[in-house]
């Protein structure tokens, strides 16, 4: 079980309609990491500009992917991270690893558009006693899909 | 370490940090060294193949690595089973990053 993720969970965005939707008690959360991300973007753009490119340059790829994947990722993770560059997890429902799925991810950031995107991605094998607060701390971290 | 049958998660480990030593290697023929994982695999991310084929494969030994000191052994072994550390991370992905660096200063 989740246990540590059940204390406390990382906040929930949502796509919908081209839109990013906010938990509202957990958009402290959010403004917060999307700052560090707009850290790492290093853009020397306006910051609603810059929050535009967070979402739509490094939030929406990932959860796209994710969500042509539903058989195989169970949630995804944006994990706080330092000012150079984000991290994200990606939680499958097997507790192998997953070799394609790596590929595909690895594929995913040499994609055009993506190389030299500061975000790294991770894969963790689910099993039934998985802590992903041992990866992450999710009272800082948003989950982007699942 | 990384040749006896025991101790999975530290061979990826050590497999990982292998890897790691042998692209500041090939990074120091261009004159270039990095200062944390994200550097170093962009040196791969951002230039075409036969580069760019390397990136996959570091991403896989950095994740093994993180699965085996952060989750439990039993969590790695069921993640990694069958001599997957040995036969695939070692043998098939590491040996791939040294003969990538070893045919690059001596093609």
């Amino acid at each position: 079980m989740l246990t540590n993720i059940e204390t406390r969970r990382p906040a929930r965005i949502r796509f919908k309609d081209g839109q990013v939707v906010v938990c509202p008690e957990d958009q402290d959360v959010f403004l917060l990491s999307a700052e560090n991300a707009i850290d790492a973007c290093r853009e020397a753009v306006r910051r609603d500009e810059r929050m535009h490119h967070f979402k739509e340059s490094l939030l929406r790829p990932l959860v796209n992917w994710a969500e042509q994947h539903p058989r195989r990722v169970e949630s995804m993770y944006l994990a706080e991270a330092n000012t150079e560059h984000l991290t994200a997890y990606v939680l499958t429902h097997t507790e192998r690893y997953d070799f394609d799925l790596a590929e595909e991810l690895a594929a995913l950031d040499l994609s055009p558009g993506r190389a030299g995107r500061p975000i790294s991605v991770h894969q963790v094998p689910r099993s039934d006693d998985t802590d992903l607060s041992h990866f992450f701390d999710p009272e800082r971290a948003l989950q982007i899909y699942g | 370490m990384i040749g006896k049958p025991d101790f999975p998660e530290w061979k990826a480990v050590a497999a990982f940090y292998t890897a790691v030593h042998l692209i500041e290697r090939l990074r120091s023929s261009f004159n270039e060294h990095s200062q944390n994982h994200e550097e170093r695999f962009a040196f791969f991310r951002k230039r075409p193949q036969p580069f760019s084929a390397i990136y996959p494969i570091c991403r896989i030994l950095y994740d093994a690595s993180i699965l085996a000191r952060y989750q439990t052994k039993n969590q790695f072994d069921r993640a990694f089973p069958d001599m997957i550390v040995e036969t695939v991370l070692i043998g098939t992905h590491l040996n791939r990053i040294n003969s990538f660096v070893d045919n690059h200063f001596t093609p």
